[in-house]
């Protein structure tokens, strides 16, 4: 029995950003000694004790919320950034397309751009040579090939780029997300070009929100959240528990107590919980309630919450803030709750996540930043009164219409 | 080769999967991926992805005077317009006096190690911010951005000798029999740049105020440094100032081993020398250390 292809052993990044409320160099000046204990940077650990394995030939899928530090393990798989800790061993040659036409350059030709690609992606020059004609023929440029790609449709150029990336000669491919973009029929066939090479032996580590192409071409996945992992299994059964987003511990999340008073912000959310109108439960089709509790510690000014609405894969549905009711609020310290009440929401029954955000001053400074701090499930009703439920292959959101028909005259 | 291509695959199917079936994994050589700094590891990526070092290159000299109606010909008419703004400036105006070589010739040969020295350090620094889209998506060596930002500065050396040679044929001037001496002062004064720009770029990725910066110096380094001014300008008690400049005794060098004038003391070639090569290593040192975090913070 051979080793693995890929082989991750719990390997962790983390990221050292500046401090949202960092003394900038004016503080310094004014008050020295408060500057100095004031923290100046953050530990966002975005990738978290990781292990998992990919045989020779598997094509291996990696879900998860935004943020939940899949591109940041593809970037450590790829060596485009190192790990903190942990180590990855991988066989073979590794070409990654964490993006579709990396280097090309708008000023050369589509020949140009096709050799120095080919070969930034790492051919040769003749393995570009006997490619090439494959290339044209996969991009279906034609004539335009002596042509500066800037003069290129971006569909163009997508083509083309693609079609270098399908020809490289590699034991094993990093894929992300290239596949949400082209027109339907490009998309075809690039998936086939994928699940060629996957029956070809090449193993394949594949980034997607499209879970109809994830369990359509992969064998495993690796579900992350939080830069952790939650589950690895057979494809559609990981991708089924995503969806319904309601898996124990890491699923549904509709209340959120905050930890340890870790900011120093004025302003802090200390709780926060969404349910539906009548109860724990959110339906489809009535309204969302959403409570805030936020501790201010010194008296602020033009204070706004936004809220924002997503989709458990990624999609952005909605964004509003009190602000955009010309209605900011001035606190006195002490505990307040908010009350957000969203009517005429039309949801589908699948997982959702909130965003809740604070910020001061025309939003120049941002309090707190709580990305997908919430997650809920919207559960199935019959909303048309028909027997005949909306699911969540009609969207992200149904619409109600009234169907008229008469006769033309 | 494998091919991905639907329409055309290179092997038939039935070959491809036996293939398959027949090449267990650990024939293949394993890369592998942790938070160390491994010398022998960079050096073997230096050697595996020496094809996108040749690609970064091309596209830099290729992409150069791509949209401009005059075309290759900017690389002729720079460095021409540059001697003939000195040509009147000090010449002309400043009165200064090279010796008995023609003010043009004179500052031509001080300005072509100067160019490539002050273009390897102008595209070199900034060649990580510049490339910051691709670093993020790609993987190759770092370093391969700061050589092939000086690939565009052999160019213009090039075309700086050939233009040199036209003008000292001009003036019925022969070059000198220790011309071939030149070469080696190229090579030191890229080395300077080279070592220079590694350090810089590493900077620069993190914090832009070098690439703020360094136009200011490089001009202050053009008058500070005897290129378009002969050494003797300068009085007695200031020259020890253009011995420390370590870039003085590399033009010097060019210059007279074309010209056939006096070569600088042999003490001031060496240290020259010997802080070229400290910029190498003291810049491929940071850089290999600061590179492994890079993408984090361009």
């Amino acid at each position: 029995m051979s080793r693995p292809a890929i082989v991750v052993d719990r390997v962790s990044k983390r990221f050292r950003i500046p401090h949202p409320n960092a003394p900038r160099l004016s503080d310094y000046l004014r008050r020295p000694r408060r500057s100095r204990r004031q923290p100046r940077t953050l530990d966002v650990v975005a990738v978290n004790d990781v292990s998992f394995h990919v045989n020779e030939g598997e094509v291996f899928g990696i879900i998860g919320r935004n943020g939940a530090g899949k591109s940041t393990l593809l970037k450590i798989l790829s060596r485009i950034t190192t790990p903190t800790l942990g180590r990855a061993e991988i066989a073979g040659r590794v070409a990654s397309l964490l993006e579709v036409g990396t280097g090309f350059h708008p000023e050369l030709t589509g020949r140009e751009n096709v050799y120095l690609n080919g070969m930034l992606l790492g051919m040769s020059s003749r393995g570009v040579d006997r490619a090439f004609d494959d290339i044209c023929e996969f991009a279906g440029i034609g004539a335009y090939i002596d042509t500066p790609i800037k003069r290129y449709s971006s569909g163009m150029q997508l083509r083309l780029a693609f079609a270098v990336a399908a020809h490289l000669a590699a034991d094993t491919m990093i894929v992300d997300e290239v596949l949400a973009v082209g027109d339907a029929e490009f998309q075809t066939k690039c998936t086939m070009a994928m699940r060629d090479a996957a029956g070809r032996g090449r193993t394949t580590l594949f980034v997607s929100h499209n879970m109809a192409a994830v369990e359509n071409l992969c064998t495993r996945v690796l579900w992350l959240d939080r830069g952790r992992v939650v589950r690895i299994g057979p494809a559609e059964e990981v991708v089924r528990e995503y969806l319904s987003g309601a898996s124990g511990a890491h699923g549904e999340i509709s209340r959120y107590q905050a930890a340890q008073p870790s900011s120093p912000a004025a302003v802090r959310i200390v709780q926060a919980a969404v349910s539906g109108s009548h109860g724990a439960a959110v339906v489809q089709g009535e309204d969302i309630e959403l409570s805030v509790r936020l501790a201010v510690s010194s008296a602020v000014r033009g204070l706004h919450l936004s809220v924002a609405l997503s989709t458990i894969e990624g999609a952005l549905l909605s964004t509003i803030s009190n602000r955009d009711y010309r209605d900011e609020w001035t606190l006195e310290p002490g505990i307040y709750d908010v009350h957000v009440s969203f009517s005429e929401v039309r949801l589908l029954p699948r997982a959702h996540t909130i965003t809740l955000r604070t910020a001061l001053a025309f939003g120049a400074e941002v309090c707190e930043h709580l990305q997908d701090v919430l997650t809920f499930h919207v559960a199935e009703r019959d909303v048309l009164g028909t027997g005949m439920p909306l699911l969540a292959d009609r969207g992200v959101t149904w619409t109600p219409a009234t169907f008229r028909v008469t006769a033309a005259r | 080769m494998e091919h991905l291509t639907a329409s055309h695959p290179p092997r038939s199917d039935l070959q491809g999967q036996s293939s398959t079936e027949s090449s267990p994994t650990h024939e293949l050589p394993r890369v592998v991926i942790d938070g160390s700094s491994n010398w022998a590891r960079w050096w073997s990526d230096i050697v595996a992805y020496r094809g996108a070092l040749y690609s970064l290159a091309l596209r830099n000299i290729r992409s150069r005077y791509k949209q401009a109606v005059l075309g290759i010909a900017w690389a002729v008419l720079q460095p021409l317009l540059q001697v003939a703004v000195f040509t009147v400036v000090f010449s002309r105006i400043a009165g200064a006096d090279p010796g008995g070589i023609p003010y043009p010739v004179f500052a031509l040969a001080g300005l072509i190690p100067w160019n490539v020295l002050s273009k390897i350090i102008t595209d070199g620094s900034t060649s990580l911010a510049v490339n910051q889209h691709i670093i993020t998506k790609l993987f190759f060596p770092r370093i391969y951005l700061v050589i092939s930002a000086g690939t565009s500065a052999l160019v213009d050396a090039i075309v700086g000798v050939v233009l040199l040679g036209g003008l000292m044929a001009l003036y019925g001037i022969a070059p000198a029999k220790t011309v071939l001496l030149a070469l080696p002062a190229l090579g030191a004064v890229m080395l300077l740049g080279f070592g220079l720009s590694a350090l810089l770029a590493a900077v620069n990725a993190r914090w832009r105020d070098v690439q703020h910066t360094i136009p200011f110096l490089l001009q202050i380094g053009l008058l500070a440094t005897p290129i378009v001014y002969p050494p003797a300008v300068v009085s007695g008690r200031w020259q020890w100032l253009l011995a420390l400049n370590p870039v003085t005794a590399i033009v010097a060098a060019f210059r007279s081993a074309v010209l056939g004038l006096p070569l600088p003391p042999e003490k001031m070639m060496v240290s020259s020398l010997a802080v070229s090569l400290g910029a190498v290593i003291v810049g491929l040192w940071y850089f290999t250390r600061a590179e492994r975090t890079i993408v984090d913070v361009v």
